[in-house]
């Protein structure tokens, strides 16, 4: 096996406004380091309209504080003929701007400063949302040795394929979108049946021990699903490629 | 507003109290003043038989006629038998009529006493215009409800006071809510008219002042939260483009920008929530959140912001009475005090540490209590968070809006340091706030 990275479909269009230039550049650079290639760019509202109107926009990344009007404003003029799926990204971080840029029915507010990294993801995640399209290296993983097709719903470990159960895969699906980091039990719980932990504790921790069995080399010795004592379960995994 | 009601209360009391001692001090001194003790002998009834039988031979005849203006005993067929220094117009004998108008406070002006014994008068009389002598006649019912109008009266006394001291307190109720105002920095319009426009012109205008003041800072502090966050929007990017190279270098060197970078963006949001909570700007959204998940999730999320070390634990412990425990709380808030002080545990210990400990347990009220087995919190940092000032003090603007934070959702904190450690106990009420 040998490492690569999976480009992200290049078919999207995404629009990023900002009146500030250098920022508009990074962004833009930095979306097409993550293979968003399609970038358009506009630092006014007047600008962001006539690319709407012109370019077939997928996405739009808006700022709020613009030289000829403010983002809001130009979130309704776009709804008011389209659909199309916004990111907030502005410096206003009041609770206030928030609530009403997500209650005018944006996909997703961001505030400045922000990673690169966060803005990719939630770009990623409202494309998926909307059309369904997801980054193919999410579907077919290697996971501690073990291959993971989660599309199947196989794991595939030293040649022997175990498939998955339904809640199995929703358990490990949620550990791997969140690899690295501690999943709580009451996120795992509210994951597989949409309930508080208390009450469920067993049965997660027996989907735990089915899991671990398809996944770990040694299942009485976790390596892969790890228990961070009284928070929940880790999925520790370093970024390997499917080939 | 209880203050003022306990103003008005004293007032009233003391005012009835002074008028009561007066009354009391002019009764006395008024009976002093009308009584015969004044300067004059009292007479019993040894001294009028007496000066009548023995007349100007009777051994007090001098004492008992001092005060006096003159004297003279009349018989019992009403002829003058004796006299002291009467005056030239006085009869020498007296009709029916005459003793009749005796007996009736004065004779011919003066005013006089009258003491009978036997058949004969004993009569004194004093000067001109020196006593004012009326005669009352009262029926013996009225004077049995005499007491009747005393209490009456008094309660008329304490009504009118009460009814005064009211439009006092009604008075002066605006310069009280206004006093109120100011504090709460609120916007006074206060009528300017009636006894205390004065006070009310002067409460408007400080209030517009202290407001002004406040719009400044408001919008200064907005202004350089808001203008500092594109910039910091740059350095960030630029930050995590280094740290994504593949020289090694350069890795290090946007990775240590990045967490400066957070340490600056920490820092504004801290002016901010500094901004909201001591000056009240924006109110709490309060909600009930369930406390075990929730401080599992708190719990969790510095796990996976901080690199433990491998014999590193941040160990969260829920008591079983607490598993199914809520609080009220502005979660958002809640959550950057908690996350503060855990954050601060890793950091300031300095990897001096092995274990925090977060114990969740619940009595009368919610306690969070978070102890760490690491340096122990600086003496002088206490001594700032209790309210010491000192030039060289610490600067530690996040423990104070920890602070802020616990105590808007009116609960309390304590931070104990020992030689192996720090105990921060946080308790919050269990009703809704």
């Amino acid at each position: 096996m040998k490492d690569v990275i999976e480009m992200m479909s290049t078919q999207y269009q995404i629009l990023i406004v900002d009146d500030h230039e250098e920022l508009l550049e990074l962004i833009k650079k930095g979306l097409q380091d993550r293979g968003f290639y399609n970038i358009k760019i506009a630092k006014t509202c007047q600008e962001a309209r006539r690319v709407i109107e012109v370019e077939n926009i997928d996405l739009a990344v808006l700022d709020i504080n613009l030289p000829d009007g403010d983002g809001f404003t130009l979130f309704r003029h776009i709804r008011e003929s389209s659909t199309l799926p916004v990111l907030f990204l502005s410096a206003r971080d009041e609770d206030a701007d928030r609530l009403y840029g997500l209650g005018l029915g944006a996909d997703d507010y961001m505030t400045k400063p922000f990673l690169m990294e966060e803005l990719y993801l939630r770009v990623q995640s409202i494309l998926f949302r909307c059309y369904g399209m997801r980054d193919k290296k999410d579907s077919r993983v290697i996971i501690n040795h073990c291959e993971v097709d989660f599309d199947a719903a196989i794991i595939t470990k030293k040649g022997q394929e175990y498939s998955l159960t339904a809640l199995e895969l929703k358990l490990l699906r949620k550990l791997y979108t969140n690899k690295n980091k501690v999943v709580t039990f009451d996120a795992l719980s509210d994951c597989l049946w949409g309930q508080p932990y208390y009450g469920y504790e067993n049965s997660l921790m027996v989907h735990i021990r089915h899991l671990r069995q398809k996944i770990e080399i040694e299942p009485s010795k976790p390596k892969c699903i790890t228990t961070v004592r009284g928070l929940g379960y880790k999925l520790i995994h370093r970024e390997k490629v499917y080939e | 507003m209880n203050n003022l009601l306990e103003i008005i209360r004293r007032f009233t009391v003391k005012t009835l109290m002074v008028f009561a001692i007066f009354v009391v001090i002019n009764i006395i001194g008024l009976g002093i003043l009308i009584s015969d003790d004044g300067v004059k002998f009292r007479l019993s009834s040894h001294d009028v038989e007496g000066l009548i039988e023995e007349q100007n031979h009777y051994e007090g005849k001098s004492k008992i006629l001092q005060g006096y203006e003159w004297a003279m005993i009349i018989d019992g067929k009403g002829k003058r038998i004796w006299s002291n220094t009467l005056p030239e117009d006085f009869p020498a004998h007296f009709t029916p009529a005459d003793i009749a108008r005796l007996t009736k406070w004065y004779y011919k002006d003066y005013p006089v006493k009258v003491y009978p014994s036997g058949d004969k008068l004993l009569i004194l009389g004093e000067a001109k215009n020196s006593l004012w002598k009326h005669g009352l006649s009262v029926p013996l019912s009225v004077l049995r409800s005499i007491p009747v109008f005393i209490i009456v009266n008094l309660l008329m006394v304490i009504g009118l006071l009460m009814f005064m001291s009211f439009r006092l307190y009604r008075t002066l109720q605006p310069v009280v809510n206004g006093i109120d105002g100011l504090i709460q920095l609120k916007v006074l319009d206060l009528p300017e008219t009636g006894q205390t426009q004065m006070i009310n012109r002067q409460l408007n205008k400080v209030s517009s002042i202290l407001n002004t003041r406040e719009e400044a800072r408001k919008n200064w502090i907005h202004g350089v939260s808001h203008d500092i966050r594109t910039p910091l929007s740059l350095i960030m990017c630029h930050g995590e483009s280094l740290k994504d190279s593949s020289h090694y270098e350069n890795k290090v060197i946007g990775q240590k920008i990045l967490s400066e970078t957070h340490k600056i963006t920490n820092l504004i949001d801290d002016l901010n929530m500094m901004n909201k909570l001591v000056y009240g700007e924006g109110k709490l959204n309060i909600e009930k959140v369930n406390l075990a998940p929730y401080l599992r999730q708190v719990t969790a999320s510095i796990y996976n912001r901080f690199q433990l070390g491998e014999d590193q634990e941040v160990l969260l412990a829920i008591g079983d009475t607490a598993r199914d425990s809520s609080c009220y709380m502005d979660k958002k808030l809640m959550t950057r005090a908690l996350d503060n002080i855990l954050s601060n545990a890793i950091r300031h210990n300095q990897d001096q540490w092995n274990k925090i400990e977060i114990i969740f347990h619940v009595d009368e009220v919610v306690n969070i209590v978070i102890k760490d087995d690491g340096i122990g919190i600086p003496e002088e940092v206490l001594k700032v968070l209790e309210g010491e000032n000192s030039e060289d003090m610490p600067h530690i603007m996040g423990l104070f809006i920890v602070k802020d934070i616990i105590e808007a959702h009116r609960g309390s904190l304590e931070i104990k340091a020992y030689n192996s450690g720090t105990e921060v106990i946080i308790s919050l009420p269990k009703e809704e706030i």
